[in-house]
């Protein structure tokens, strides 16, 4: 996943840190070949390559996590949007904006993307889909590092993925949360959020990426347009669960916030910070409640 | 002479050594070092003066001599050439105090010249040294060892024989950058080290102006299969030099290629050569030299998982990142007891640039020296001393050898392997005999 992840447990013993920090690693290694496209030998590589030729068994993990993301796709009515790693890589290739209309006409949606869950199984409709874990490896992995600390006892831990994907578990040792300040630069906002038993996913981009060639400005693509977003900004979604954390940032930074209400209804999500440029351009934060919870 | 370098350049001089003999870095790579270091930092005022000769005084050789000229209780009382403008410089040098030679031999029959630096063409290096050394001779001689790998044999044959010093012209062994690095890779720092790659580009022709025009050879002598291996052993020897004493090890076989491609002046000797040394465990040495570009100008690169050391820059890259800011500072906070907010959080994004990462420098400060003039700094203190730095004089032969089979792989196409009768242990034994 291409990230760094650090890892802090306070008061654990040398012999129980390293045995710990062991099996995470190993996980972390597992959904690598599970989940890295672009290793070529990777479960999710393999369904890429072959899965518009051909039905592509990957096991019952990556069709029940296919499955979960396919339900947050239908839940932010499509912000939220798996199939456009092609697309990604058209945009890369075809930086100009006089391209993105044609990229878009290649693009099909995720509707193309068939999980057959008796027989563990993929098929792609349209030879344009392919799924960009990108979009929800990391929550997904926070996930799964949050269930080995409670196997193993620890009830208190900070969790680092990349530092856009972030997990407070239990208690900091001389205080009742995890306190963190979102790290953005031009940001003047102070964005300060307590975490405990929650998960922190951050979707944007920081202002150096504005003044970047057009190749490298495609991070968060627009699945109604099809074009690479060029918005200054961050959205910051505090949930249960890192998997849902990582779609609902995502869709939010595509969303109007007028319909942030009604996406996070479907979510386990507590808490959502939107720090974007006003049109002075100073960046302002607001911060909504899931009102369901 | 040096008595009378200002005490400022003195001090200065001082302090650069001081720093090398500081730390753990000599001790592991050159324990024996350690010692003269210290002994020429706290040097006693009645020490004796270490009197010198100076065999060939064309370029190098007077550059060595201004070197001298800053080396603490050292005098040159004879120089050597058969070039007369070259000589009458030499003297010049020494304020007309040094007495001139045309030829060696009559140098080495003085009885006060405890060492001599020699710095002629290559293939003269053995003949003169080992004559030096029977003579009673220390000796310093320029880099690469000599011409020929017999030639590298009887040199340090002799050195072991006679026990007189025998000192090749590596300045990097001297070089505080170089020691720090060789020492940071020691400790583990990069992990196994994987990979070297190296390689020296300059964009000139290589020769030197000729008058009058019969000297063409002897001026040029670079540039001559007669006299010279060119870029191998003018520039890639030291570079070798650097690679055996990282892997503490020589190669096993070297494979190689090399032609004229731009400087086609009538020259003999490759303008531009390309070379893969293997060592024990397969670890790879690349090496390339062209005279025709010089954007890249010179590096060696020294790869492990861990880490990437630039040896000439002085400077070192983690393949890992440290811990975001925010990360340490928790762990601080922790450990103190302290309930503070964390600076951590920001989008994925970064740009897909090169790592943007400018390494750090083992030493924060501008570097008096490059190792030229702490080469001869060691090397007047262990004739002082009387004693042999143990190691150094196999590093260049090591250094040496390797070259000149590197040259024979780019002349032959074939893949050459270090000949058993050329290992140090087989040298020693043909010494006892």
């Amino acid at each position: 996943m291409a990230s760094r992840l650090d890892l802090v447990i306070p008061e654990i013993a040398g012999k129980q840190g390293d045995n710990v920090a062991l099996k995470i690693r190993s996980e972390l290694n597992r959904l690598e070949n599970l989940l890295n496209p672009y290793l070529s030998d990777s479960i999710i590589a393999r369904v890429n390559r072959f899965a518009y030729h051909h039905e592509v068994e990957t096991g019952s993990e990556l069709i029940h996590l296919l499955h979960r993301c396919i339900r947050y796709v239908q839940f932010t009515s499509g912000l939220f949007d798996i199939s456009m790693l092609r697309t990604k890589q058209r945009l890369k290739e075809h930086a100009h904006p006089d391209d993105y209309a044609s990229v878009r006409q290649q693009t099909s949606a995720i509707t193309s993307v068939i999980l057959n869950e008796e027989k563990n199984t993929i098929r792609f409709l349209s030879p344009d889909v392919q799924i960009d874990t990108g979009a929800f490896g990391k929550g997904y992995a926070l996930d799964r590092i949050r269930n080995i600390l409670s196997e193993e006892g620890i009830a208190n831990a900070f969790v680092s993925f990349g530092e856009s994907s972030l997990l407070g578990m239990g208690l900091h040792p001389s205080g009742n949360a995890w306190k963190i300040r979102l790290n953005v630069p031009g940001n003047d906002a102070e964005c300060e959020i307590s975490l405990s038993d929650a998960f922190v996913s951050v979707s944007g981009n920081v202002p150096k990426f504005a003044e970047s060639p057009p190749e490298q400005k495609v991070h968060i693509i627009d699945p109604r347009t099809g074009k690479a977003v060029n918005t200054t900004g961050v959205v910051a979604v505090v949930a249960k669960s890192g998997l849902e954390a990582e779609a609902l940032s995502t869709a939010l930074f595509l969303a109007d916030p007028d319909d942030y209400q009604s996406i996070m209804k479907a979510f386990d999500c507590s808490l959502v910070y939107r720090l974007m440029p006003d049109k002075a351009g100073k960046i302002t934060k607001y911060s909504f409640k899931n009102s369901d919870q | 002479m040096s008595r009378d370098l200002p005490e400022s350049g003195r001090r200065e001089f001082l302090k650069t050594f001081s720093l090398m003999a500081g730390g753990t870095a000599l001790l592991s790579t050159f324990p024996s070092m350690a010692k003269l270091y210290a002994s020429s930092v706290n040097k006693s005022p009645s020490q004796p003066v270490v009197r010198l000769g100076v065999i060939g005084t064309g370029s190098r050789g007077q550059y060595l001599m201004q070197m001298l000229q800053n080396v603490p209780d050292t005098e040159i009382v004879a120089v050597c050439d058969d070039f007369k403008p070259h000589l009458d410089q030499a003297v010049a040098l020494t304020g007309g105090k040094a007495s001139p030679y045309s030829d060696y031999r009559r140098l080495l029959e003085r009885k006060d010249v405890e060492g001599v630096i020699i710095a002629v063409p290559l293939h003269l290096h053995a003949a003169i040294a080992i004559d030096a050394m029977k003579a009673g001779k220390h000796v310093f001689s320029e880099k690469s060892m000599a011409k020929t790998t017999d030639e590298c044999a009887s040199m340090l044959k002799v050195h072991y024989q006679t026990g007189k010093i025998l000192q090749i012209g590596h300045q990097r062994v001297f070089d505080i950058r170089f020691v720090r690095g060789v020492q940071w890779i020691r400790d583990g720092h990069i992990g196994p080290v994987t990979q070297i790659r190296a390689w020296w580009h300059r964009n000139n022709d290589w020769r030197r102006e000729v008058i009058p025009p019969s000297t063409e050879r002897r001026t040029n002598w670079r540039l001559y299969r007669e006299y010279s291996c060119g870029l191998m052993t003018e520039l890639a020897s030291h570079h070798l030099q650097v690679a055996n004493w990282v892997l503490d090890a020589h190669p096993v076989s070297v494979t190689g290629t090399g032609s004229i491609n731009y400087w086609k002046d009538g020259r003999e000797v490759f303008d531009n050569v390309a070379v893969i040394y293997t060592y024990p465990g397969g670890v790879q040495f690349i090496y390339d030299s062209v005279i025709s570009n010089k954007k890249y100008g010179l590096e060696v690169q020294v790869m492990g998982p861990l880490g990437t050391v630039e040896m000439e820059a002085g400077k070192y890259f983690l393949e890992n990142p440290p811990p975001a800011p925010g990360i340490v500072q928790l762990i601080n906070s922790i450990e103190k007891d302290l309930f503070e907010v964390v600076p951590v959080g920001g989008p994925s994004w970064v740009p897909e640039n090169p790592s943007e990462d400018k390494g750090t420098y083992f030493i924060n400060k501008i570097l008096y020296s490059d190792g030229s003039d702490m080469q001869l700094v060691a090397f007047a203190e262990a004739v002082r001393q009387n004693k042999i730095v143990p190691g150094l004089a196999e590093q260049g032969y090591l250094a040496g050898v390797a070259t000149l089979l590197g040259d024979e792989a780019t002349l032959t196409g074939k893949t050459i392997y270090w000949p058993s009768e050329l290992e140090v242990e087989a040298i020693k034994k043909t010494a006892e005999i």
